[in-house]
């Protein structure tokens, strides 16, 4: 059984800006997507959630302990795209993605039978030893959210997963995802309104600080 | 595979796919040959009493040691900082249950090692040039390992350990970081000159890069020695100081020291990993360290306005450019910093005041904005754009001769009132301009990094107020 993210009275600010204020939801595993306009917060709530930032005010629960506590708890079981990263262009993706899986403590061989299988899945597979320098927008993309779903992990947080995909890739990568939240929580960030969004258990509208049932 | 073992292995993967790591392997070498003074040598890095050494085995190891571990150490920290392995994905590292010592560690390794390999080059350097300049029975290749290894081993690996701490924490990560390398290298060579006497373990320890005790301890009691150049006495070149750098490697607790720092050293990866903050996400600005620091810094470009009436000098394409460098470059807090510089220099001689506050505040400002532009993406956006990159690398060039010029107006006004020599100010300002503003940009270009022309301006800038002092006052 999968556990539950729950936020409880969840805030955050920077500075005097308040993005997030007083956000309390309830994650179950299935697919829910985040809406809302562009500096709304989405991006910040899934941070949050992927525990790449602390709350500055509020709980956050993993499978009911409290989140710096549970911290570690969750990082084993965590996928996290974020919007942007800093790809490291002279290793090939394989290396790269091996690299993290061993950072997140999976065995070399399974790691790289998973890669495989999901290099395939994204229509990565050509490229799998190619240098990540070479790669185009759509690709690093790509890669980004196949390490994200490395090591059947139990929360997924997506950070515009589809954005700069072609129609065919984002049918891939929308299959992919809906497979991947038969059995996790994923919490997915869109501008869009993507084929996947008619798989959502929930479409959730990021605004004002807010998050409401769009 | 481990946490610190992928991080190791990635890190080499890396540094041997970048063309950076061939050159420093093929520098070290090749320096090698100037930096030793075969036997028709007129002139020395390194001098005793005014001579050259005899050259040994011992000193051919020894000597290159010693210029490594000393004047070459900032080389290795911009090579580690301005190279590949700068950019991590620590968007989702940081988010793994790894171990941060662990990657610290591998990331460290990894970083020795390269070191290592280029102390391992330039012995192989030495040991040819052995077999070229001495007698072959005199050649022990031993012996040249073994003095370059003790003394420049420690200090290298110290290198890492301080870019793997300096990774750890927000501020070092940036400018800061090289500030305080700066100040270390420099600290770390004053204070062993201070201490020249002194023998023994505790003495050695004052010394991280252990070149002290080998020179020091054959000649004994006061005797000065100096590395970088100095005055040789009528005969130095000629008739040579024998220098026992071997008895000083062997003498009492410098090994054991030698053995300490690496440990030290080996224990900074440890500390790094455990003080380890994570990288600000999000798109802001990094707030500066101190409130006057934003002085330092350039603004940020002006906000784009699409309404914006098309401008006037338009048509003065190249005045334009200009302007729009200068602005990126001085920034918004910038203008307050060169009015307060350039009314300095009416009261202050130049050279020792108005002019290195002017250079410092243009290394940080020019080095941070050149480090931006070059970036490869910004490149490719301006490549589209009505100037060229070189175009507007000189502009930015001259943005950095205005800026110096400015600075020195007050002293400038001061010299011609005053019956003081304005024209020499001028050349003098000018000079710092062009060489900050040009080094600025073309380290930038080179390695796409504000590092390296960070620190070696800051170097430059430390010898241009050493130097102030002993030019002729022109205000
Ligand atoms: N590190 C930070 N420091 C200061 N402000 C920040 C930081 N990160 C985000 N913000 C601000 O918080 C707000 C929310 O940003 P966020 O990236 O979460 O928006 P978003 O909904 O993901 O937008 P987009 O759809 O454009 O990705 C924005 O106004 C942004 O400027
Ligand atoms: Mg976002």
């Amino acid at each position: 059984m999968t556990a539950i993210l729950d936020l409880k009275s969840v805030s955050k600010r920077y500075g005097k800006k308040l993005v997030l204020d007083g956000v309390s939801v309830a994650f179950q595993p299935g697919l829910t997507l985040l809406t809302g306009p562009s500096g709304a917060g989405k991006s910040t709530l899934l941070r949050l959630c992927a525990t790449a930032e602390r709350p500055s005010g509020g709980d956050i629960l993993w499978a009911g302990q409290k989140l710096p506590g549970a911290r570690e708890r969750l990082r084993r079981v965590l996928g996290y795209a974020p919007q942007a990263v800093d790809l490291p262009e002279e290793l090939t993706a394989r290396e790269f993605v091996l690299h993290l899986a061993a950072l997140k403590g999976l065995k070399t061989g399974e790691a790289d039978r998973q890669f495989l299988a999901l290099a395939e899945a994204v229509g990565l597979h050509a490229d799998a030893n190619n240098r990540i320098s070479g790669f185009s927008g759509g690709m690093r993309r790509r890669l980004v959210l196949l390490q994200a779903l490395l090591g059947q992990p139990q929360l997924i947080c997506l950070d515009e997963p589809t954005a700069e995909l072609d129609t065919d890739s984002r049918q891939r990568v929308a299959a992919l995802i809906t497979r991947a939240a038969q059995s996790a929580i994923v919490l997915m960030t869109t501008h869009l309104e993507d084929g996947v969004a008619t798989q959502a258990r929930a479409v959730l509208r990021v605004d004002g600080g807010r998050v409401q049932p769009a | 595979m481990t946490a610190l073992a992928s991080s190791f292995s990635t890190s080499m993967a890396r540094y041997g796919r970048s063309f950076g790591l061939w050159l420093l392997l093929l520098i070290a070498p090749i320096g090698a040959r100037f930096l030793v003074a075969g036997p028709g040598a007129t002139s020395s890095i390194i001098s005793a009493e005014g001579r050259i050494p005899v050259l040994t085995s011992a000193f051919m190891g020894a000597g290159l040691g010693i210029i490594i571990a000393t004047l070459l150490l900032p080389v290795a920290f911009i090579y580690l900082r301005s190279n590949v392995t700068r950019r991590q994905p620590w968007q989702v590292e940081e988010v793994a249950p790894a171990s941060r010592v662990a990657i610290a560690y591998g990331r460290w390794a990894a970083d020795s090692a390269v070191l290592l390999a280029v102390l391992a080059a330039t012995t192989a350097a030495g040991v040819v040039l052995a077999y070229l300049m001495l007698p072959p029975e005199e050649v022990n290749p031993a012996v040249i390992a073994f003095c370059l290894w003790v003394i420049a081993g420690p200090a290298v690996v110290l290198v890492a350990s301080l870019r793997t701490l300096f990774e750890a924490r927000r501020w070092t990560r940036g400018p800061l970081g090289e500030v305080l390398y700066f100040v270390f290298w420099l600290g770390s060579i004053v204070v062993v000159a201070a201490a020249q006497d002194a023998h023994g373990f505790a003495a050695s320890m004052i010394d991280s890069t252990g070149f002290m005790q080998p020179v020091a301890y054959s000649l004994g009691g006061d005797d000065s020695f100096v590395i970088g150049g100095g005055d040789l006495v009528a005969d130095g070149a000629t008739n040579r100081i024998h220098l026992d750098v071997l008895a000083g490697i062997l003498s009492d607790g410098y090994l054991a020291s030698r053995a300490a720092w690496l440990g030290i050293a080996a224990l900074v990866p440890l500390f790094a990993g455990l003080v380890y903050l994570p990288h600000r996400p999000g798109r802001a600005r990094r707030k500066p360290l101190i409130p006057w620091a934003r002085l330092l810094e350039p603004g940020s470009p002006p906000r784009a306005d699409p309404n914006a009436r098309p401008a006037r000098l338009a048509a003065l394409g190249w005045l334009n450019l200009l302007a729009s460098e200068v602005r990126l470059l001085v920034g918004r807090g910038g203008v307050l910093a060169l009015l307060v510089i350039a009314a300095a220099g009416w009261f202050a001689p130049y050279s020792t005041g108005a002019g290195p506050a002017a250079m410092l505040v243009l290394v940080f400002a020019a080095t941070a904005h050149a480090g931006r532009s070059e970036q490869k993406g910004l490149l490719a956006l301006t490549r589209t754009g009505t100037f060229t990159p070189t175009a507007r690398r000189f502009a930015f060039i001259a943005a950095a001769l205005l800026w110096t010029l400015t600075a020195s107006a007050g002293a400038v006004a001061h010299a011609a009132l005053a019956g003081g020599d304005p024209v020499r100010l001028l050349l003098e300002a000018g000079g710092v301009g062009l060489v900050t503003g040009g080094t600025a940009i073309g380290l930038g270009a080179l390695t796409r990094s504000a590092t390296a022309p960070r620190l070696v301006l800051l170097i430059a800038w430390y010898a241009y107020l050493n130097l102030g002092g002993s030019l002729p006052a022109g205000g």
